[in-house]
């Protein structure tokens, strides 16, 4: 093993350096198992830092490993064939469902003040409470920047397939701001607030 | 033309540059007749900057880097 030595030496630096990253995504795929999904990556990428080629390039291909992991794990636990039967969710407008109930009255920037009211704490707890098949999808591309392509070839999944559950995770991630909205009391507060004012 | 069930149905693709260009086309055009679609194709814009928007979420608590750190230490013995 000539030169492992150094490659090991750099291993940590460059380990520490992916964390937020790879945290991040790791938080947004596996929710609750974060830390293992982490762990896991950590040991595979150690087992291969050899093929790593530039430093800087560190985070991005733990990113990339850590999609290995998660889809291996998705094999083995069978969760990736758990498609939810949903009644109109596909259908579903959230810029028509605003329009609808309507509710800052006087607002003449209604869909604006409605997404004002969500904080960044808000979606993520949105994000976290959607079932995994829809949310990897929905993460990879608009949180992490993967191409649709991409995301295939790192689940394992035909385009078709992800594209069509990159369609209900968005339909889905619509629906839930309303009902977020509406069980946290979002619109009911402001509202509250906007009618004080005189 | 296309309606507008099938023209809002393809936004977040349209918007991703995602779609052949003859669907782009439908789209195009539907836009350009509907006022209806082009505020529901600006809300779709907004609803993905609130994705990218987290992004800038740095959430990496200190007591996970800690562990993460000496799990790496180990990796190296
Ligand atoms: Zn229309």
């Amino acid at each position: 093993m000539a030169g492992g030595k150094t490659a090991q030496a750099g291993f940590s630096e460059v380990a520490m350096a992916s964390l937020p990253r790879i945290y991040r995504l790791a938080r947004r795929l596996a929710n609750r198992g974060a830390e293992d999904l982490v762990q896991e990556t950590l040991m595979r990428a150690y087992q291969r830092f050899g093929q790593l080629q530039h430093v800087e390039a560190g985070p991005a291909w733990m990113s990339a490993i850590m999609l290995n992991v998660y889809r291996d794990g998705l094999r083995r636990s069978k969760r990736s064939i758990d498609e939810l039967a949903f009644d109109d969710v596909d259908e579903y407008s959230l810029y028509r469902k605003v329009e609808e109930e309507d509710p800052f009255p006087y607002s003449d920037s209604l869909h604006l003040d409605f997404i004002a009211q969500f904080g960044r704490d808000d979606v993520l707890a949105i994000l976290l409470a959607m079932p995994e098949i829809y949310r990897a999808p929905l993460v990879l591309h608009y949180v992490e920047g993967y191409s649709t392509k991409e995301i295939a070839r790192n689940l394992g999944a035909p385009l078709g397939t992800i594209l069509a559950r990159l369609h209900r995770a968005r339909k889905l991630f619509e629906r839930d701001l309303w009902n977020y909205a509406d069980r946290e009391g979002l619109l009911t507060k402001s509202h509250m607030k906007e009618s004080v004012v005189p | 033309m296309i309606t507008c069930t099938e023209a809002v149905k393809q936004f977040w693709q349209y918007l991703d540059d995602d779609l052949a260009p003859k669907q782009q086309q439908l789209v195009d055009d539907h836009l350009g007749i509907c006022r209806q679609c082009c505020g529901e194709l600006e809300f779709a814009r907004v609803l993905q900057s609130v994705l990218e928007d987290q992004r800038s979420v740095d959430e990496l608590p200190a007591e996970v880097r800690e562990r993460m750190a000496r799990f790496v230490k180990e990796l190296e013995r």
